[in-house]
């Protein structure tokens, strides 16, 4: 901007402060004035902005900081520049004693004269300078420090947990026996996540319904669980103690504490259509249970499938349920939560395979062992034969989860031939080779199963009448092997939303796109955004028994680093915004780290407004705002300005 | 004396110690300068440490404003990516100054002069390292000395000509003649679209030319310089000036204007910040000289013969105006009173100027004749601007689709959050982002450094995209500061001195 305009505005450098500033050297006993000419410093008489100079050997020791405060006292002085250590060190014992003295502790600029000065050597001449430009920013910017109010709140001790599943609900459950409220956030309109959908587990083949069960159960009565389904997390702002999240909540259009889920108005409804689950062959009416002994055990309408939303007049549904549960207008909704802590659980969606019919992946074949599956639990090939062949193999590559998908196709291998006596099951990869699952292995080739030395060729599975044809190699050697079933392990990936999840709220993604936790070996499932968490397979594959132990540990770690009703600092240092000059453009809201920024419509005008609560004070927003409306509070333009200026003003100027 | 530069001794070669303005977060770059020195690393005194609570904070305008004021490198530290105290304000540093950097080699300040590092509290070594080796490069660099070699010259040029006012804030007019406002207009380095805007007026011209005597306006009607040095000091009223300054001619009448004139107004962009003449600031005169007089294809100049040098031509010796060191706006060469914005400014900006200035109650010195308010307040496409603008992909006008959304949110530069309104109907009603010619708010030093802090901001990604995606923002001189870099804080490129 050309000159005149720019030079007419108050604000500038130009402003003199208000009040006597004193400017105090520290000798800190033996550690200063060896490089640093101190007392040539003091008496230059180079400080016109300072009303009062002098120095003292150790300015933090108890007698220092009364000498100090006599000073503050005696000579009337404001603001204070201190030219000692660094103010890592003693910014806060000298703002103590401003306060004391009933001095706003902002008045107060150190300069770091012991650290980056006197430590750094060199010759005196040179060290002297710098010092004496130092000191003369510090002059320039503690002349334009307003004081600034410092305040708390009280930190929310409630908790989030996104995802019903295994880590969730173990989360959930922690957290509540503790007496914190939780809000347990499920994408879907039933809770259990993957566990509910297999039949028996790794490692041990324990039962996954019998251990998820009851405590699905204890979730949905617990006095302090909120479950929320058929809800998403659209938005987080806030930091640890004082997050404000809303969650949008899809309508699930059956009361679901009416709904007993007997079925009624499924068997009236007249559309049927493919179930979820990619591949495992369900199919369910438009208002179905999620699954059969889902909980909640309640009905849902599948809006993509019921005619009501394709502009058809349908109401078979609610004239068949006999409790008037079915609520068909019901609409979406937005929740707004303010809660202490976040624990992402959104678990993992398990690969899918190509090929024609007769190949499955690992979690299809999951879902045809389960008693409650597509199939009742009966092993089907292609045709709805029962195979006599069948081949089960790994897909992964080498990757974080090729071990586990080794061990489940073990598993699986162990349950098919526990099913299909008569068959011959035979798995692929030269799997009893790696130590790891030389037992295990070891243990099927005595069931009877075939340990094969080759690996299926990925990609290279033809169909053959009935059966398939699989390509296998092992080094230079190749053959084909005709099976009626190919299981293949897929590469797990992370749950749909996920992504998204993480980059509300800010969470760096590994490789295979999985939320990353280990912000320190001592915090397990601690985030590098303090206050979120990550439990179970939403950081990576593993075994359910571990995302049970996630969920365990992360609600250890909110309920050891947040207690509820604690002091939360707001933040002195926060951004500011002047109204006037505000566009509503919505940069500074696009560049908050912690959705402390918002636009909001006021009048019909777009403005942006900072969260007190939720500022962090760093100044981000107020380096990208285009017209100077946001504004960093004791990094503002002008002292940074008036800084930048003394420190490089030619040394023969004065002050 | 300049401490740094003093000479060593009597006849000693002055040693060159670079002076180096350091941004060091809080966190860790600040804290690793400490642990330097606790653990007594030499550590040059060329660094100049300011420190900010987060990189995030630091504004492409103070990299600036510390390279004009002496500055010969500039560091900005702080934590490594994935470190940060406030998660990514790092990241929004690296995308501002990896764009920034393009813009400052644009301006001929060499890529060693400005550093981003990051280095974690434990670092000391690191820093110390850093700080070495930048004050080794910017030693073999030599001083960027920005005042001298690229302000200096131009105000010496000038200073010393005969016609220069001095005192004029002083100057005691005659009292005013008695009759109807007296109006000048006058252009300089401009393409004469502002004064079509004044015709643009239309029948408010007519009536506007009813109440007023014109005695300057030297596009419409005959005047000759020596009408307007005949008039008496404050003879004009108001007197227009159009266009930048970049001749002697152009300082003489601005001069001469400013003395007859009661009111000095800077009309249009060029006047008030350089406008895009001012990018002309990125060439050498001789390189200016040699593509308008030699180079371009419908030029016939077999003796070269070029400006500012003596000719004798049908036995008169002729001399055409000297070209100076580089544009300046106008307030740079004369006081200004006020400034009409836009290239052009529109009817409505002129008219509502016009009569504020013809009024009982003209406005304040220094102040710019168009709303202190936001483009993006009036944009018509505001209600489609999202919540959160994250860009991971940037597009350009003419070589991609846009669609009726917002224009930052669909990936290009649009300066409308940091310009002025005033141009409505303007650029952005028709398609086109804003391209900045209304000029910045009051209060911001300079518009392109705003605008490019800001737009670098909404970049997204890892440390690698971003940077990416700052190498794709193509020219950020001219994109940023199209109509202003003539006034910004690096207003030329660094002159290339003999070796």
């Amino acid at each position: 901007m050309a000159g005149v305009s720019a030079a007419s505005k108050p604000g500038g450098s130009s402003v003199a402060a208000e009040g006597r500033t004193g400017l105090f050297f520290c000798r800190c006993g033996p550690n200063l004035g060896h490089v640093v000419a101190l007392r040539e410093l003091e008496e230059s008489g180079a400080w016109p902005q300072a009303g009062c100079v002098a120095t003292h050997e150790v300015l933090c020791s108890e007698e220092g900081k009364a000498w100090l405060a006599e000073r503050i006292r005696g000579e009337g002085l404001e603001r204070v520049v201190i030219a000692a250590c660094s103010p890592k060190e003693h910014e806060a014992t000298f703002r103590k004693v401003m306060a004391r003295e009933g001095r706003s502790p902002f008045l107060l600029q150190m300069v770091n004269l012991r650290e980056q000065v006197e430590w750094a050597g060199g010759a005196a001449e040179l060290a002297t300078e710098r010092a004496r430009r130092l000191v003369r920013g510090a002059l320039a910017r503690v002349a334009l420090h307003r004081p600034l109010e410092e305040s708390s709140v009280p930190a929310q001790g409630g908790v989030l947990v996104v995802g019903g599943g295994a880590a969730g609900i173990s989360a959930a459950l922690a957290l509540a026996r503790r007496g914190r409220s939780v809000i347990l956030a499920e994408r879907e309109f039933a809770l259990g996540g993957l566990a509910a959908q297999l039949d028996e587990i790794f490692p041990d083949l324990a039962c996954a319904s019998c251990f998820m069960e009851p405590a699905l159960d204890q979730v949905l009565h617990h006095e302090h669980v909120e479950v929320v389904t058929g809800a998403e997390v659209t938005r987080v702002r806030g930091a640890a103690g004082r997050f404000a999240v809303e969650l949008a909540v899809r309508p699930r259009r059956v009361n679901a504490a009416a709904c007993l889920g007997c079925g009624q108005c499924a068997a009236a409804c007249p559309v049927e259509v493919a179930g979820p689950w990619p591949g495992s062959g369900d199919r369910r009416k438009a208002i179905h249970l999620p699954y059969v002994g889902c909980l909640p055990h309640a009905s849902v309408v599948d809006e993509g499938a019921c005619l009501r939303f394709q502009g058809r007049t349908c109401e078979a549904c609610a004239a068949a349920c006999a409790f008037g549960a079915v609520q068909l207008d019901q609409r979406p909704a937005t929740r707004e939560l303010e809660v202490g802590a976040i624990v992402i659980a959104t678990g993992l969606r398990p690969g899918e395979v190509d090929g024609p019919e007769g190949v499955v992946s690992s979690y299809q074949l999951e879902r045809m062992l389960h008693p409650n599956g597509p199939t009742g639990g009966r092993i089907v090939g292609p045709g709805g034969k029962v195979p006599r062949d069948v081949l089960l193999a790994s897909a992964a590559g080498p990757g974080a989860d090729a071990e586990l998908g080794a061990r489940e196709i073990l598993k699986l291998a162990h349950l098919v031939k526990a099913r299909l006596p008569g068959a011959c099951v035979a798995v692929a990869g030269g799997l009893d080779r790696a130590p790891a699952l030389a037992a295990s292995a070891g243990r099927l080739a005595r069931e009877g199963i075939e340990l094969l030395a080759a690996s299926v060729v990925p990609g290279d599975i033809a169909p053959d009448g009935d059966r398939v044809l699989v390509r296998l190699s092992e080094g230079s050697v190749e053959g084909v092997r005709a099976a009626d079933l190919v299981v293949l392990h897929a590469p797990a990936r992370p749950a749909s939303g996920a992504a998204a999840l993480g980059d509300l709220l800010r969470i760096a993604r590994d490789g295979g796109g999985f939320l990353e936790d280990g912000a320190s070996p001592f915090q397990p499932t601690a985030t590098r955004v303090p206050g979120v968490f990550v439990a179970g397979a939403a950081a990576g594959p593993r075994p359910i028994a571990q995302a049970i132990r996630d969920g365990t540990a992360a609600a250890g770690m909110v309920l050891s680093l947040l207690a509820p009703g604690e002091p939360v600092p707001v933040e002195p240092l926060g951004a500011e915004v002047d109204l006037a000059l505000c566009g509503g453009c919505g940069v500074c809201a696009s560049v908050c780290p912690f959705g402390a920024v918002t636009v909001t419509i006021e009048a019909g005008r777009r403005r942006a407004r900072v969260e007190p609560v939720h500022c962090r004070g760093c100044g981000t927003c107020a380096a990208a705002c285009p017209t100077g409306a946001a504004g960093a509070r004791h990094f503002t333009r002008a002292q940074i300005s008036a800084e930048i200026s003394a420190l490089l003003r030619p040394a023969a100027s004065r002050g | 004396m300049d401490g740094g530069r003093d000479p060593q001794g009597e006849g000693a070669p002055p040693a060159f110690q670079p002076r180096i303005v350091a941004f060091l977060c809080n966190w860790c770059a600040y804290s690793a300068a400490d642990q330097a020195g606790r653990a007594r690393l030499e550590v040059p005194h060329s660094l100049l440490a300011v420190r900010v609570m987060c990189t995030g904070r630091v504004e492409a305008a103070f990299v600036l404003q510390a390279f004009r004021e002496g500055a010969d490198g500039v560091l900005v530290a702080g934590c490594h990516p994935g470190d940060c105290h406030y998660v990514d304000g790092n990241l929004r540093a690296a995308a501002r100054f990896a764009v920034l950097a393009r813009a400052l080699e644009q301006a001929g300040i060499e890529p060693a002069r400005l550093r981003l590092e990051w280095a974690s509290a434990a670092e000391g070594e690191r820093f110390a390292a850093v700080v070495r080796e930048m004050t080794a490069a910017l030693s073999a660099l030599g001083p960027l000395d920005y005042e001298r070699r690229s302000l200096h010259a131009v105000e010496d040029a000038i200073r010393l000509a005969p016609h220069r006012l001095h005192e004029i804030e002083d100057r005691a007019l005659p009292p005013r003649a008695p009759g109807k406002p007296r109006l000048a207009f006058y252009w300089n380095a401009s393409c004469g679209g502002c004064e079509e805007a004044v015709v643009d007026l239309g029948p408010a011209l007519a009536d506007l030319l009813g109440k007023v005597e014109v005695v300057l306006w030297p596009v419409a009607l005959d005047f000759k310089k020596k009408d307007v040095e005949a008039l008496p000091d404050g003879g004009i009223d108001v007197a227009f000036v159009n266009g930048a300054v970049r001749l002697t001619e152009q300082d003489e009448w601005a001069q001469l204007l400013r003395r007859k004139a009661r009111t000095l107004v800077a009309f249009g962009a060029c006047a008030h910040m350089g406008g895009v003449v001012g990018l002309g600031n990125l060439s050498e005169n001789a390189e200016v000289l040699d593509a308008a007089y030699r180079l371009a294809p419908s030029i016939s100049n077999r003796d070269a013969v070029l400006p500012g040098r003596p000719v004798t031509a049908v036995g008169h010796d002729l001399t055409l105006p000297v070209l100076l060191d580089r544009t300046l706006p106008l307030a740079e060469v004369v006081p200004v009173d006020c400034t009409i914005p836009g290239c052009p400014p529109s009817p409505a900006v002129i008219a509502a100027a016009v009569e504020r200035l013809l009024s009982a109650e003209p406005p304040a010195r220094g102040e710019v004749l168009a709303p202190n308010a936001s483009l993006c307040d009036a944009c018509p496409r505001r209600d489609s601007r999202p919540e959160q603008i994250e860009l991971r992909a940037l597009r350009r006008l003419a070589t991609t689709a846009i669609d009726e959304r917002c224009f930052l949110a669909q990936g290009l530069v649009c300066l409308g959050p940091g310009t002025r309104q005033g141009c409505q109907p303007g650029c952005v009603e028709v398609g086109m982002p804003c391209r900045g010619c209304f000029g910045p708010l009051d209060g911001v030093r300079d518009a392109g450094a705003a605008m490019l802090s800001a737009f670098a901001s909404l970049l997204r990604g890892g440390e690698g995209d971003v940077r990416a995606l700052a190498a794709e923002v193509a020219d950020p001189v001219g994109t940023f500061w199209r109509y202003s870099y003539a006034a910004g804080l690096v207003p030329r490129r660094v002159r290339r001195e003999p070796a």
